[in-house]
C-alpha cells in the first residue's frame, strides 16, 4: 500500500471539551502517513484541547480517535501503553524533567521501555541529540537552556522511541524568528529523513506556510472544522471569510480581505 | 534492499534480531539478520566487542538479512564505527541498506561533550562554604525582618494599606479551618500527658497532681508548641509553596515592576493573619488538652471532675497563660515569616517549589524549638 493511501490518524464524530462541556463538536478528519498536518485557528478555538484528546490526555466526550488502525480512545491497559509508545509529543515549553540533564531526559524512555544495551542507549541518546543539534548540551540541566534549546531537547526526547507520529503544541511560541525558522527546518528534516507524520498545533502564519502539507482551520463560532486544505490555496480561494482573514493576517470583519487576495 | 522500511516503531517483530561474525585473516564480517527494532529482544553484543578487540584490520557490515530496522541498529553501527576509529580499523558499509547507509554517512562525528568537573571537595572548603551560607542566611533574615517591620509600621500609620480581604481569607484558613486537627492533637496530647504522669504519680499516691501537670505543661509549653508545629506543616508550607509558585510564574516580578512591594502585598497579610489566629488557637488547644487530661483523670484514674478542675485552677497562674500566649505570637510571626521568605527566594522550577516547601517546614520547626528553649532559659525555675 502506498503511503498516500494510508492514514496515521482517523478522527470520527469527535466531541472535545472538559467535564461534558463540548468546545468542539462532531470533528471528522484524517491525518495521512508522512504528512505535516497543521491544526490552526484563533486563540481559544480549542486547538490545544483537540491535541489533548488526540494524545489521550483527555477522554473524548463522544466519537473516536483511531491511531494507526487501532481505536485509541477506547484502548486501555497494555494496548493503550503500546499505542502511546508509537507517538511522541513536544509540549509548548519543552516540558523537560527539571531534575534530569538533557541526556538523561532523552535516555529515560529508552531505559524504561526498551531492553537495549546501555552502550547502545548512550549512542542513541547522542544520535537523537545530534539530530536536533543539542549534542554539545547533553550534560546541561533544563534550567540552563534557552527557550529554543529546551524545545529542541524536547524534540529529541519525543523522538527517542522512533515514533510514527510526532505532535507539536505551539512549537514557535516564545521563540525568536531565527529559532522559530530553525525549528521549522528541523521538523521538515525529521519528516523527510525518518518519514515521521507530524501533527502541529499552531497559529504562527510563517510556520504554517513553511511546513504544512495540509492545514485544518477551527473556529470558536462553528465549534468545529471550517476547512481542510493547502494553506496557500486556502488563503486565496477559500469560500470562508474566517479562513481568508486568518491566513492573510487581517482583522476580523475586514471587508478588504477578498480584495487583497484577489489583487495578489 | 528496496523493501527495507523507513525506521519507525510501528512494525511488529517477525524475526528476532541476530548477529553473526565471520573472520577471514584480518577482516571481520558482521552479518545482521532479522528485525533490528527496539521492540525486539536484543542479542548479546559481547562477542562483537571481543572480536573488535582481537586485532582486526577491517570491519565489513552486512545487512542483507535485515527485514526491519530503526535507530537502535543505527546506534549499534555508530558504536562499531566509533570503536573502529579508536582502534584505527577500516570500517566498510557498502552492503548496508541505502537509507541506513545514507543516515550513517550523514551523522557527523559526534562525541559526548566533557562532563563538567566535579566540585572540589575538602573539609576546609565545606566549612567555609557552610559559614558563608549561614552568614548570607542571617543577613537575608535580618533584611527580610527589617522589610516586614517597615511594612508593619506603614500599616500601623495607614491601616488601609493592608490588604484586608486577603488577610481575612488567610485567617479563615489558619483559624476555623484548623480547628479540627488542632483540637484532635491537643485532646490526645492532654490524654497522653495525663496517662504518663499518672503512671509515675500513682507510686506516691499523688494522682490528683495529674491535673497540675496537665494544666501547667499544656498552657506553658505543649499548647503553643503543638499548635505552632501543626500550623508550620499546614500553613507555613502552604505559604512557601504559594509564593514559590508565584515566583516561578513571574507574578512576583510583575508586582515589583508595578512598584508594589511583595512584602507589603504578599507577606504582611499572611503575617498579620497568622499572628492574630495563633493565640486564639492556643487558647482553644489549652482547653481541649485539659479536657483530654480530665477524661483520663476521671475515666481511668477515678478522680472527681470537680477535684480535677479545682486542682487545675489552683495550679495555673496568669503568668503561665501570658507566657504561652507570648510564645504563640512569636511562633506565629516566625512560621509566617519563614514560610513567606523561603517561598520568595525559591528557585524558578518545579523542584524549587518542592525544596522551598520542605525547607520552610524544617526551618519553622527548628525555629519553634530554639525559641521555646530560649523562653525556657529566660523564665524563672
Amino acid at each position: 500500500m502506498k503511503a498516500e493511501e494510508t492514514n496515521a490518524i482517523v478522527v470520527r464524530n469527535l466531541d472535545c471539551g472538559y467535564e461534558q462541556k463540548a468546545l468542539l463538536r462532531g470533528l471528522n478528519f484524517e491525518v495521512r502517513e508522512g504528512e505535516i498536518f497543521v491544526i490552526m485557528g484563533e486563540s481559544g478555538c480549542g486547538k490545544s484541547t483537540l491535541l489533548k484528546h488526540l494524545i489521550g490526555l483527555n477522554p473524548p466526550l463522544a466519537g473516536e480517535v483511531v491511531f494507526l488502525g487501532r481505536d485509541f480512545s477506547r484502548a486501555c491497559g497494555a494496548e493503550r501503553d503500546e499505542i502511546q509508545k508509537r507517538f511522541g509529543v513536544l509540549y509548548q515549553g519543552g516540558a523537560l524533567w527539571s531534575s534530569l540533564t538533557v541526556a538523561e531526559n532523552v535516555a529515560l524512555p529508552l531505559i524504561e521501555h526498551t531492553g537495549l544495551d546501555k552502550e547502545i542507549i548512550r549512542e542513541m541518546v547522542l544520535l537523537k541529540l545530534a539530530q536536533v543539534r543539542m549534542d554539545s548540551y547533553a550534560h546541561f540541566f533544563p534550567s540552563e537552556l534557552s527557550g529554543g534549546m529546551k524545545k529542541r531537547a524536547g524534540l529529541a526526547r519525543a523522538m527517542a522511541l522512533d515514533p510514527k507520529v510526532l505532535f507539536f503544541d505551539e512549537p514557535s511560541a516564545g521563540l525568536d524568528p531565527p529559532s522559530s525558522r530553525e525549528l521549522d527546518d528541523l521538523m521538515k528534516s525529521v519528516r523527510d529523513t525518518l518519514g515521521t507524520t507530524l501533527v502541529v498545533v499552531t497559529h504562527e502564519l510563517s510556520s504554517i506556510y513553511a511546513i504544512a502539507d495540509r492545514a485544518m482551520m477551527l473556529t470558536k463560532e462553528s465549534q468545529g472544522i471550517v476547512e481542510i486544505g493547502k494553506p496557500a490555496e486556502m488563503a486565496k480561494e477559500s469560500p470562508h471569510e474566517a479562513v481568508r482573514h486568518f491566513l492573510n493576517r487581517m482583522p476580523r470583519g475586514d471587508p478588504g480581505a477578498r480584495t487583497k487576495y484577489e489583487t495578489n | 534492499m528496496e523493501d527495507v522500511q523507513i525506521p519507525s516503531a510501528d512494525a511488529e517483530v517477525t524475526a528476532p534480531p541476530s548477529l553473526r561474525l565471520q573472520r577471514e585473516e584480518g577482516s571481520l564480517s558482521v552479518f545482521f539478520d532479522g528485525d533490528w527494532i527496539w521492540r525486539a529482544p536484543q542479542p548479546a553484543l559481547l562477542a562483537l566487542e571481543q572480536a573488535l578487540a582481537k586485532g582486526v584490520s577491517e570491519v565489513c557490515c552486512h545487512a542483507e538479512g535485515v527485514k526491519q530496522w530503526d535507530s537502535s541498529l543505527l546506534a549499534l553501527l555508530l558504536r562499531v564505527r566509533r570503536r573502529c576509529e579508536e582502534a584505527r580499523i577500516a570500517f566498510r558499509t557498502e552492503t548496508l541498506p541505502p537509507h541506513l547507509k545514507g543516515l550513517l554517512e550523514n551523522v557527523p562525528e559526534i562525541h559526548w561533550p566533557q562532563e563538567p568537573p566535579p566540585e572540589p571537595a575538602g573539609l576546609f572548603r565545606s566549612a567555609g562554604l557552610g559559614a558563608v551560607k549561614v552568614i548570607e542566611g542571617a543577613y537575608r533574615a535580618l533584611y527580610f525582618s527589617g522589610e516586614c517591620a517597615q511594612a508593619l509600621a506603614k500599616v500601623c500609620r495607614h491601616p488601609k494599606a493592608l490588604r484586608w480581604p486577603q488577610c481575612r481569607m488567610v485567617m479563615q484558613e489558619c483559624g476555623p479551618a484548623s480547628l479540627g486537627i488542632v483540637g484532635l492533637i491537643s485532646f490526645l496530647t492532654g490524654c497522653i500527658l495525663a496517662w504518663q504522669g499518672a503512671l509515675q504519680l500513682r507510686q506516691f499516691g499523688a494522682e490528683i497532681y495529674v491535673a497540675d501537670l496537665v494544666g501547667v505543661a499544656l498552657v506553658r509549653e505543649m499548647g503553643p508548641i503543638m499548635v505552632a508545629i501543626v500550623l508550620a506543616g499546614r500553613i507555613g508550607a502552604a505559604f512557601a509553596a504559594h509564593l514559590a509558585t508565584m515566583e516561578t510564574s513571574e507574578e512576583v516580578d510583575a508586582l515589583r515592576t508595578w512598584g508594589f512591594s511583595p512584602v507589603q502585598f504578599l507577606v504582611l497579610p499572611r503575617l498579620v493573619a497568622l499572628t492574630c489566629m495563633m493565640p486564639l488557637l492556643v487558647l482553644y488547644a489549652d482547653l481541649l488538652g485539659i479536657a483530654g487530661g480530665m477524661a483520663v483523670g476521671v475515666g481511668v484514674l477515678g478522680l472527681a471532675q470537680s477535684a480535677f478542675l479545682s486542682e487545675t485552677w489552683k495550679a495555673l497562674h496568669l503568668a503561665d497563660l501570658q507566657v504561652g500566649l507570648l510564645k504563640s505570637v512569636v511562633f506565629a510571626a516566625g512560621v509566617a515569616g519563614i514560610g513567606c521568605a523561603t517561598g520568595l527566594k525559591a528557585e524558578r522550577s518545579a523542584e524549587g517549589v518542592g525544596t522551598a516547601t520542605t525547607s520552610a517546614v524544617v526551618k519553622s520547626i527548628l525555629f519553634i524549638i530554639v525559641v521555646d528553649a530560649i523562653f525556657g532559659a529566660c523564665s524563672r525555675p
